[in-house]
C-alpha cells in the first residue's frame, strides 16, 4: 500500500491553494498535489508524509470562447466531465486517456498525459495555450499565451508532477465535436509492415485521431468477436463467474504464467498484426483520408477488414484497464509501461524489451500515438512468481524492461510520467542535464517542499 | 577587465572582428572553457564577448526515415534547406526573415523555434537539442517525438535568447519535399469571415505554406498557398472551398500585390484582423489557431529584434545566473 500523507486538505480556491503552500512552507511540511489518483508510476505517493493538496474542488469550468476556440478549466475537474460539458456545447478538446473517468485536468498537466485521440489532436502539452499556478514559493504564475517574449515557462511546469508547483487552471484549445468519423481496422503479415503503413501514412500527411498498431499475440487477444457489454454487476455475476473461474486462474497461473519463456515462444508461432485506424473531423475530409489510408495499406500487403475492428475498439476502449484487477485476484502480476522512439529505433525496441522480458513475464505490445517522426509503444507485461516473491520479479521486469528500451534508443516515458518508478531511469538518461532540472526544482521550490522524491527530486 | 587581457585569457579560441571580441569554440568542451574564463572574470558573453558559432555549420546527419536531421547551430537556415533538397526534404515554408536566422538564431530568438503542424498546431522543429548551461554543463534531449519524462528541459532554450543556455546543434523536424503546390483564391465579404474560415480549414486539418491577405473594396481576399503530398494538397484545398461558402465565400479572381513592408511580427488572430481593417497587404506565414507570422503592417511581438521578456526573466537571472 501507499504511505499515506499526514493530512489531506481540499482548498476550493487558488488562494486556499496558497494559503495551504504557505503554512507547508514555514512548517517545511511536504505538499503532494493530488488530482484523481489514475497515476500508475507512484507520482502521488506521500513517501514523507505531508500534506495531500486534493484539487477536485477546484473544479469550475469557464464558458468556451467559440472566436478563439479555448475553454478555461480548473486544475480539480474531471476529465470525463470537462468532455461531457464541452461536448454539450458542440465542442471537444480531443483529450480521452484511458483514465478519463479518473484523472483530472491538473493530473494531465502534472504529468504531460496524452489521450487515445493523440495522433490528431495531440498531447496535452499541445492543447494548453497558458498555465495558472501555485508554485512551491508559494508565489502565484500565470503564463502568457503567444505571441511573447522569452522561454515558455509552462512548458518548464508541465510534466513536473507538482514538484515545482500545483496548477490551478489552463486555457486549453478546443475543437468542434467532429462532423464525421471513419472506421478500419486491418491485418498485416507482420509487425513490421504494420509500422510501415503508419510510418508511410503520417509521411503522406494523413493524420488518423487513432492509430494502434497490435503486436500478434496482442491482436489474438483483441480478436474478432464483438465487444462484451455487461448490465450484470460483479456482486450478482453467476457463481461459474464469480468464483469458480477465478479459483482455476489462481491455480493455473502459476503453471502457465509463471512459465512465461514457454509462453513467449508460442507466441512465435503467431504473425498476423493488426492495425486500428479511425479518422475524424469534417466528415467528407475524414473519408477521403480513410480512403487514402486504405490504397496505401492495402499496398503494403494488409487485408482490409472493413469498419468493425475499429468500431469495436471504440466501444470498449476504457474496459482493459478494469480488466487487470482479475489477473491480481488471481494471484498474479501485470503491468504496463510505455515509451517513445523515433521510427528508426522503434522495432528494435520492441524487440530487445520482448526479448529482455521474455524470460520473466509474459510480454504484449501495441504501438499508437504516432507523429511523423516515431510513435509510443505499449508494453503490458504478465506474470506470476513464487509466493513471497512477487515484488522481486515485479521490480526486476521493470528494471529489465526499461533498460533494454533505453539502451535501444527509446525515452523514459511518452505518457504515464515518471512518479518513483522511473526516477533513477530519468536521472540517469538526463546525464548532466540533471543540473537544470535541480536547477528549475531550487528556484520555483527553494525549500523542497513540493512532492519530494519525484523524477528523482 | 580590458579587451587584451580578455583575448589573452581565451587564447585561441577567440579572434578579433570589426564589430568586437568573438569567442569561436570548436566544440561543447571549449565553449565550456570559455564560459568558464568569462565567468572568472565577470564578464558577460555577448557583451564585451560575442559568441560565433560559425564552427558548428555542418548538417551531420539524416535520418531517412524519421524526417529528421542533426545540424549545427550556425548554420543559416536558407543553406541548410538548399543541403536538403537533395535527400527530399524542407524545413517547410519559413518566412524571409527567418531564412536569414542561423539555426541558434531561430531557435533562441523570438520565433522560438516553432513551426506549424496539422490541426493547427504549433510545435519546436527542434526534436532535441545538444546545448551548454550557463554554468558550463551540458544539456542534450531526447530524441524522441514527444516525452512524459519531466519538464521539457528544450524550453530553457527556445526562445529564451541564449540567457541560460546556449545550442550548439539541433534535431530538427522536416518535411518530405512537397510533391504538388496549388494557390486557393477566395474573397470574404467580411475580414472576421476570412479569418473565420481561414481557422476552421486550420481545425480541420488544412496546414497551408503561406497564405495573403487584403481587403479589396468591401471584400476581403485571401490566397492561400498549399505544399504538400499531392492528395494532400487537394484534400487541403477542398477543405479551404468546403468551408467558404458557409461564410459568404467565393472564387476570387485577380492576383494580390507583395505588402509594402517586409518586417515580421508574431501576432493574434485579433491583431491580423485589425491591420487588414486598416487596409494593410499582409503575408502570413506558420499559420495556426493561435495566430501567424506576419510581413507587412501589423501590431505584434517584433521579430526582429530581441523584446523585453514576459516572464522567465527572473529564471535566467536568478537560477542559472552565469556569464550568459
Amino acid at each position: 500500500m501507499p504511505p499515506p500523507p499526514d493530512l489531506v486538505v481540499w482548498p476550493s480556491t487558488e488562494e486556499e491553494v496558497q494559503a495551504v503552500i504557505a503554512v507547508a512552507r514555514r512548517r517545511k511540511l511536504p505538499v503532494i498535489p493530488y488530482g484523481a489518483g489514475s497515476g500508475v508510476c507512484g507520482g502521488t505517493w506521500a513517501t514523507h508524509g505531508g500534506v495531500a493538496l486534493d484539487l477536485k474542488r477546484l473544479d469550475r469550468i469557464g464558458p468556451v470562447d467559440a472566436t478563439a476556440r479555448t475553454v478555461d478549466a480548473e486544475a480539480g475537474v474531471m476529465g470525463e466531465t470537462l468532455e461531457r460539458r464541452l461536448a454539450s456545447e458542440g465542442w471537444q478538446l480531443g483529450h480521452t486517456p484511458s483514465s478519463i473517468y479518473m484523472s483530472t485536468v491538473g493530473g494531465w498537466l502534472a504529468a504531460r498525459s496524452a489521450g487515445q485521440l493523440s495522433s490528431r489532436w495531440g498531447k496535452i502539452e499541445d492543447m494548453v495555450l497558458s498555465v495558472r499556478a501555485v508554485l512551491g514559493t508559494g508565489e502565484r504564475l500565470e503564463t502568457p499565451e503567444r505571441p511573447f517574449s522569452g522561454p515558455d515557462v509552462a512548458q518548464l511546469l508541465i510534466g513536473s508532477e507538482g514538484t515545482l508547483c500545483a496548477f490551478t487552471r489552463a486555457r486549453l484549445r478546443v475543437f468542434p465535436l467532429p462532423e464525421g468519423r471513419a472506421f478500419h481496422g486491418y491485418d498485416f503479415k507482420t509487425v513490421a509492415d504494420g509500422l510501415e503503413a503508419i510510418r508511410v501514412m503520417f509521411r503522406a500527411g494523413l493524420r488518423p485521431s487513432v492509430v494502434r498498431l497490435y503486436d500478434p499475440f496482442d491482436t489474438a487477444i483483441v480478436g474478432d468477436k464483438p465487444p462484451h457489454v455487461s448490465t450484470t454487476s460483479p456482486s450478482q455475476a453467476p457463481a461459474l463467474s464469480r468464483e469458480l473461474l477465478p479459483a482455476l486462474f489462481r491455480v493455473l497461473a502459476p503453471q502457465t504464467l509463471g512459465r512465461p519463456g514457454l509462453m513467449n515462444r508460442a507466441t512465435h508461432l503467431l504473425r498476423k498484426s493488426r492495425l486500428v485506424l479511425v479518422f475524424e473531423g469534417e466528415a467528407a475530409r475524414a473519408a477521403d483520408e480513410d480512403a487514402a489510408a486504405r490504397t496505401l495499406c492495402q499496398r503494403l500487403g494488409a487485408v482490409s477488414l472493413g469498419p468493425q475492428p475499429a468500431e469495436k475498439w471504440l466501444a470498449s476502449r476504457y474496459d482493459v484497464s478494469y480488466r487487470m484487477s482479475k489477473v491480481f485476484e488471481g494471484g498474479a502480476f501485470a503491468d504496463t509501461f510505455e515509451v517513445a522512439a523515433p521510427w528508426e529505433r522503434v522495432y528494435e525496441v520492441y524487440q530487445k524489451v520482448r526479448e529482455a522480458v521474455a524470460a520473466h513475464a509474459f510480454v504484449l505490445c501495441h504501438f499508437s500515438h504516432a507523429y511523423l517522426e516515431g510513435c509510443s509503444l505499449y508494453f503490458s507485461f504478465v506474470g506470476a512468481a513464487p509466493l513471497g516473491q512477487e515484488r522481486e520479479r515485479y521490480e526486476s521486469i521493470w528494471r529489465i524492461a526499461l533498460s533494454a528500451a533505453q539502451s535501444a534508443g527509446a525515452n523514459v516515458s511518452h505518457h504515464h510520467g515518471v512518479g518513483l518508478l522511473k526516477a533513477r531511469a530519468l536521472q540517469e538518461s538526463l546525464g548532466e542535464g540533471r543540473h537544470a532540472l535541480k536547477m528549475l526544482k531550487d528556484f520555483f521550490d527553494p525549500d523542497g517542499i513540493m512532492n519530494p522524491g519525484k523524477l528523482g527530486l | 577587465m580590458s579587451s587584451s587581457e580578455l583575448r589573452h585569457a581565451l587564447g585561441p579560441m577567440c579572434v578579433d572582428s570589426p564589430d568586437g571580441l568573438y569567442a569561436c569554440p570548436r566544440s561543447a568542451r571549449e565553449l565550456t572553457e570559455v564560459l568558464a574564463v568569462l565567468r572568472a572574470h565577470g564578464v558577460a558573453l555577448g557583451r564585451e564577448v560575442k559568441l560565433s558559432r560559425g564552427a558548428f555549420d555542418r548538417l551531420e546527419a539524416v535520418e531517412p526515415k524519421s524526417c529528421t536531421v542533426l545540424a549545427g547551430a550556425g548554420l543559416v537556415l536558407a543553406d541548410l534547406e538548399r543541403l536538403l533538397h537533395p535527400h527530399a526534404f524542407t524545413l517547410g515554408t519559413l518566412s524571409p526573415h527567418a531564412l536569414t536566422l542561423t539555426v541558434a538564431e531561430f531557435l533562441e530568438g523570438p520565433y522560438a523555434g516553432l513551426k506549424p503542424v496539422p490541426v493547427g498546431r504549433l510545435e519546436p522543429i527542434s526534436i532535441s537539442l545538444e546545448a551548454v548551461l550557463a554554468d558550463g554543463r551540458q544539456l542534450k534531449t531526447h530524441f524522441s517525438p514527444r516525452s512524459a519524462a519531466g519538464p521539457d528541459l528544450s524550453a530553457l532554450v527556445l526562445g529564451a535568447h541564449g540567457r541560460i543556455a546556449v545550442v550548439l546543434k539541433a534535431r530538427l523536424r522536416c518535411l518530405p519535399l512537397p510533391e504538388a503546390r496549388q494557390v486557393v483564391r477566395l474573397s470574404f465579404p467580411s475580414v472576421e469571415a476570412a479569418l473565420d474560415g481561414v481557422r476552421a480549414a486550420l481545425a480541420d486539418g488544412c496546414c497551408p505554406a503561406r497564405a495573403r491577405a487584403q481587403k479589396v473594396q468591401q471584400r476581403t481576399v485571401l490566397e492561400v498557398e498549399l505544399a504538400g503530398a499531392l492528395d494532400g494538397v487537394a484534400r487541403d484545398a477542398q477543405s479551404l472551398q468546403h468551408r467558404a461558402p458557409t461564410l459568404g465565400g467565393r472564387p476570387a479572381g485577380e492576383a494580390l500585390h507583395p505588402p509594402a513592408t517586409p518586417h515580421e511580427h508574431e501576432c493574434s488572430w485579433p491583431a491580423v484582423a485589425r491591420a487588414l481593417d486598416h487596409g494593410e497587404v499582409l503575408d502570413l506565414y506558420r499559420l495556426s489557431l493561435h495566430g501567424a507570422i506576419v510581413a507587412g503592417g501589423a501590431g505584434g511581438l517584433g521579430l526582429d529584434a530581441p523584446a523585453r521578456w514576459a516572464h522567465g526573466a527572473g529564471l535566467a537571472a536568478t537560477v542559472l545566473g552565469g556569464p550568459l
